[in-house]
């Protein structure tokens, strides 16, 4: 369009022209040129555009520029991606990392990643004030351990000192610890001893449900028939005398119950027929040296026989060797004598054991998943929660809302939603909940969870594919278009 | 219409003169009253206030009375005649009026007057300064008035808190008299008899409660207490201590002889015994109890005697120190004296105590120690070092050299060497009973005998079999001297490290001998086992052919799991996580699982306060609350458990494809 209008000007110049008019040429070019300027779409020479993240509309920017630890993860998703300037500060921070919710019974451990090592005391109080955990190292991370003893929730408090006991930063440990779910136990034992009758004992303090049997002769069996019936367990024992002399429709129907999802433990100590093994199994055994001790916390003596490494199977630990089993798991444990820490460690021989289920991957499926909504969720700022397993609305009794949860791009499995929380304290979300920093808790920890963002930021940066000037103005045009028009019909009417 | 005009001229000039002065004096007011405003009370504001309207005054009457002659000393025009415009008796003035008035518009004009007030009219400097300093001492004046207040208003709380009194009455032993007080944090002996009393009853009784739960209803009469534990009482929303001393036992101290085995010297004639006993009340009783053992083997004799520590002028204290003679002592060359002390306080369950016994030894002539050892025993001589002890000491200098790498050389080389001395000691006891050191390296085959020499001797050996070794000479069999021989080979090579100042490398060796020394003491405590005891034979032929009887299959439910925490305590502690009611009697389950737990006054104390805070209706005190109550929960369980796993659509989607 505007060629069009400046070659009509150029003609109507060119008439001018000829008729020797040369003011009147200018002005009818001036025109044209006015006209074309005004209807095309100029623009200003590009150049370096540079937006303060905090301030400027960065959409615009060709480089973003940031002070400080920069900006939080939640303001940078809202930020298109763009080359940064920045310069990480040098001024010490750490990060904390500690699960939010545990099951009672298992233990909590807290750690402080520092980004300055030193030699540095790490406390956990508890709301009385009164120290219930206490490190002390040089090291970058520092890590304490507590087993809380009910479940409840409860806002801990971590305290960082130096090594002169001045106190460095101090803040919320918030922390839910649920009941846990009782194990579901099938017990078989051929072999009856004082190791299956503590692990019996550990089972039943754990209040788990137990369905035990053990044979002491041909017509001579002990029973246990579990507090409430279940029918599939989550875990399954067998010593391997038992597994040896059972029938193979009776270790078959075993095998399929694991393979189910299940998982199998097996006490190797009683091992002696190898080829049982290895046509169920495919488990090759091998003789060990006699009395040979196993472990180092808690030495115990291996078994007779135990594994190699072949096939399916592979090593979970130390006297431990685990395959997969369909949907299940078999796990081999190659040591006995673990009564003997039964009275003297019942502490360490229950953690030893809590280990053992972890390596057997003992799994309980729960239908509901809350994900984390970040390390720091903090007042008023969005927070997301994203849940699978839910759909539709979700209740928020603190916010007095009914929210609804919407699937996400990047979240497969999830739904999701974004709330404000206005206050820190505990956001209660259906049957969990959330809790949330106040803006002054753990400045430190703040600034390397800016720094984080602000780095990771820095690494999906692109630079601005329209690289464009800005628009110019059309009223310079359309004035001179104006100016130049009047000033030809003046001097057409004289 | 003469005198309107002059009227409204003189309204007029004096109006603009008034305006000009408070236009010129404004910030001085302004800044006046800013120090009465600072007071922020409304007669410091007042005063302020009147201040500067008595200034305004002041300034009004002085331009009233005398701005007609300033307007002659600045204004030529005038003539020296405004004094005219107020009055003009005669006609002669009245035409001088007339003729200023006519002109009286244009000679005073605006630059006129403010020339005429900035002549006359000061800032007024000394006002601000006498503003301020006055505001200051009003300032003074409020804040010491302000301490009055608090003051009286302390009085008056003392004076309604001193209307509760306290008779403490400590236990007639501890000697202490009885003492009133008013309420406040007190330390009392334990067993004190403390009652509150009400100085002036009127009304309804105000209760006090005291931190286990329980409140004292003191009315016209007194109510009183055991102090047995401490605890504090809240009267009135103020918590006082009373903290109880409990009264200790009492303390002996044997300061010499300082080891427990001591060994005179053989030729001493002395023997040092130094004693102090204390108590925090009284010693009623303290007396040095005397064994003196003589004799060896089989015959040996044993004298008891008791002596009584002599008082002193200070009754919480008796000691003894004095160098006895042996005579007294009753002791003679080989004897052993064993003493303790036992003592007693006034408590009215008097609180009895014990010293551990000392050894006092005096060494007999050498030759007959020999002989003792006649008969091999494995029963080490007290003044020599145990293989425990060696190892211990080497465990120490170890510690001391890593926790201090600068020790001086010497000292190291010092120590290491006296450790290696009394390793040797040790293993030259053991040598004893092998024979000879020498028998460690290398054994001489038994039937190896040498040919050279002759005579009846030769004859002897040459066709006897007599084994008379020194080391086939002991007592022992085989299997033992071998345990011996490890022993002294370990003790040898811990000893070797030791004086090569290596106390690390020595430790093995020295575990190694002490394993050999306690499986030495093992093995004699089996062999009298054996002799004292002999099992019936057993019949082979019964052996493994019984009736299973009683033996049966069965089949029981799974019992109910022991609690670790009490299921009334854990679900008070989640009725303590919300804000809602708590129920009735929680108080008493928290208050009891206080007491029983938290041994810690303090602690007991703190966690007391939080129930009462709680009871009080606070919500934020509820998490104290439950710290106190977790904490108290010493064994946490360690529950097996199965791993949570998301059971979605997706996992079991991945799942159908692949192994979880």
């Amino acid at each position: 369009m505007n060629l069009i209008f400046l070659a009509v000007g150029i003609v109507s110049a060119a008439l001018y022209l000829y008729r020797k008019n040369w003011i009147d040429a200018s002005l009818v070019l001036l025109m044209g040129a006015a006209l074309a300027g005004l209807t095309g779409d100029y623009r200003q020479p590009a150049g370096r555009v540079t937006v303060d993240a905090a301030r400027g509309d960065v959409s615009r920017a060709d480089v973003v520029t940031v002070g400080g630890d920069g900006l939080r993860q939640a303001q940078w998703e809202d930020l298109p991606a763009r080359p940064l300037s920045w310069a990480m500060p040098a001024t010490p921070v750490f990060t904390l990392d500690f699960p939010r919710q545990i099951a009672l019974g298992r233990t909590f451990k807290l750690s402080v990643h520092r980004s300055h090592a030193g030699q540095a005391r790490l406390q956990l109080l508890a709301e009385n004030k009164q120290v219930i955990a206490d490190a002390a190292g040089s090291s970058a991370t520092l890590s304490v351990q507590w087993l809380p003893p009910v479940a409840e929730r409860m806002v801990l408090t971590a305290r960082l000192q130096d090594a002169s006991g001045k106190t460095i930063a101090e803040g919320p440990v918030p922390l839910v610890v649920k009941p846990p779910v009782p194990l579901r136990v099938q017990g078989r034992f051929g072999a009856p001893g004082f190791d299956a009758n503590t692990l019996n004992q550990l089972l039943d303090k754990s209040n788990a449900l137990i369905d035990w049997q053990v044979v002491l002769g041909k017509a001579l069996t002990r029973t246990e028939s579990p507090r409430e019936a279940f029918a599939e367990p989550d875990l399954v024992v067998v010593d391997a005398a038992w597994f040896e002399r059972a029938g193979s429709a009776q270790r078959s129907a075993m095998l399929g119950q694991v393979s189910q999802g299940a998982s199998l433990l097996v006490l190797g100590a009683s091992a002696a027929e190898l080829g049982v093994w290895s046509s169920t199994l495919q488990l090759t055994l091998r003789p060990q040296a006699e009395n040979r001790a196993a472990g180092s916390l808690l030495p115990m003596t291996a078994a007779p026989f135990n594994p190699v490494i072949s096939g399916p199977w592979s090593s979970a630990g130390e006297f431990l060797w685990t395959r997969p089993l369909d949907k299940g798991r078999v796990l081999w444990i190659g040591v006995t004598d673990w009564h003997r820490y039964a009275i003297s460690e019942p502490r360490s021989l229950a953690m030893w054991w809590q280990g053992v289920l972890d390596a057997g991957a003992v799994r309980r499926r729960e239908s509901i998943e809350w994900l984390s909504p970040g390390p720091m969720p903090l007042a008023g700022e969005r927070m997301a929660l994203c849940a699978s397993g839910i759909e539709g609305k979700v209740h928020v009794p603190s916010l007095n809302a009914e929210i609804d949860l919407l699937r996400r791009p990047g979240r497969a499995d999830a739904a999701c939603t974004a709330v404000w929380p206005t206050a820190p304290g505990w956001l209660d979300v259906e049957k969990t909940s959330f809790y949330v920093f106040g803006k002054d808790d753990w400045p430190a920890w703040q600034s390397a969870l800016r720094r984080e963002a602000t780095a990771a930021y820095a690494a999906r940066a692109t630079v601005n594919p329209e690289r464009r000037g800005a628009p110019l103005p059309h009223w310079p045009f359309a004035l001179l278009f104006a100016a130049a028009a009047l000033a030809l019909w003046w001097r057409e009417r004289r | 219409l003469n005198g309107s005009l002059r009227m409204l001229a003189n309204a007029d000039i004096l109006k603009r003169l008034l305006l000009a002065a408070a236009l010129r004096r404004a910030p001085m007011w302004f800044a006046a009253l800013l120090p009465w405003a600072w007071l922020r009370t409304m007669p410091a504001l007042a005063v302020g206030l009147i201040l500067i309207a008595a200034d305004g005054w002041r300034m009004w009457t002085k331009i009233r009375d005398r701005w007609t002659i300033w307007l002659d000393g600045e204004v030529a025009a005038m003539e020296d005649s405004s004094a005219l415009l107020l009055d003009a008796g005669t006609p002669l003035a009245r035409m001088q009026r007339t003729r200023l008035l006519a002109r009286i518009n244009d000679a005073v004009d605006s630059p006129a007057i403010r020339r005429i007030v900035a002549a006359r009219v000061g800032w007024g400097w000394p006002w601000i300064v006498a503003s301020v300093v006055l505001a200051a001492l009003w300032f003074v004046h409020l804040t010491r008035g302000g301490d009055a207040v608090a003051a009286a208003a302390a009085a008056k709380l003392a004076a309604v808190r001193s209307e509760v009194t306290m008779h403490v009455e400590p236990p007639a032993y501890t000697g202490i008299s009885a003492f009133d007080t008013g309420p406040r944090d007190l330390l009392v002996p334990e067993g004190s008899k403390v009652s509150w009393c009400l100085t002036k009853p009127q009304g309804e009784p105000r209760p006090i409660e005291l931190s286990d739960g329980r409140t004292l209803r003191i009315g016209r009469g007194c109510e009183q207490e055991l102090a047995t534990e401490s605890i504090f009482w809240r009267w009135e929303g103020v918590r006082y201590t009373l903290r109880v001393q409990p009264d200790e036992a009492p303390q002996i101290q044997v300061l010499a002889p300082k080891e427990m085995v001591h060994v005179l010297a053989r030729d001493a004639k002395l023997a040092p015994i130094h004693i102090n006993v204390n108590d925090d009340y009284q010693v009623t009783r303290a007396t040095m109890h005397l064994t003196l053992a003589r004799g060896t083997g089989e015959n040996v004799r044993f004298t008891d005697r008791e002596m009584p520590l002599p008082a002193s002028s200070d009754p919480k204290q008796r000691g003894w120190n004095k160098q006895w003679s042996l005579a007294e002592l009753g002791m003679e060359p080989g004897d052993e004296l064993y003493f303790f002390i036992r003592a007693a306080d006034n408590a009215t369950v008097p609180h009895a105590v014990q010293s551990p016994t000392y050894t006092i030894r005096l060494p007999g002539p050498e030759a007959e120690e020999e002989e003792t050892t006649a008969l091999p025993s494995l029963v080490k001589p007290e003044n020599l070092r145990s293989q425990r002890q060696i190892i211990i000491d080497t465990e120490q200098l170890v510690a001391d050299v890593r926790a201090n790498p600068r020790l001086e050389r010497a000292v190291v080389r010092q120590r290491s060497e006296k450790i290696a001395g009394d390793q040797a000691l040790l293993r030259r006891r053991f040598g004893k009973f092998l024979g000879e050191e020498s028998s460690l390296f290398g054994e001489a085959d038994d039937d190896d005998h040498g040919g050279s020499g002759g005579g009846q001797q030769d004859v002897l050996h040459q066709y006897g079999h007599a084994h008379d070794e020194a080391e086939n000479a002991t007592l022992f069999d085989e299997p033992t001297k071998k345990i011996l021989r490890r022993a002294l080979a370990a003790m040898w090579d811990a000893e070797k490290s030791l004086r090569a100042i290596e106390p690390k490398p020595a430790l093995p060796p020295e575990y190694k001998a002490l394993e050999a020394i306690k499986e030495l003491q093992q093995a004699d405590r089996i062999y009298l086992q054996k002799t004292a005891f002999a099992p019936p034979a057993i019949k082979e032929e019964i052996r493994m052919s019984g009736d299973v009887v009683g033996a049966a299959s069965y089949k029981r439910e799974q019992g109910v799991a022991d609690q670790v925490v009490p299921q009334e305590l854990r679900s008070l502690i989640a009725q303590l996580s919300g804000d809602a009611a708590l129920p009735g009697l929680w108080s008493r389950t928290a208050q009891d699982w206080i007491r029983e737990r938290i041994r810690n006054d303090e602690q007991r104390l703190a966690a007391q306060a939080a129930v009462q805070d709680v009871a009080d209706g606070c919500v934020a005190c509820r998490a104290v609350l439950r710290a106190w109550l977790r904490n108290a929960i010493t064994d946490a369980p360690v529950i097996l458990q199965a791993q949570p796993v998301v059971d979605s659509k997706l996992s079991r989607a991945l799942g159908k494809g692949g192994r979880p």
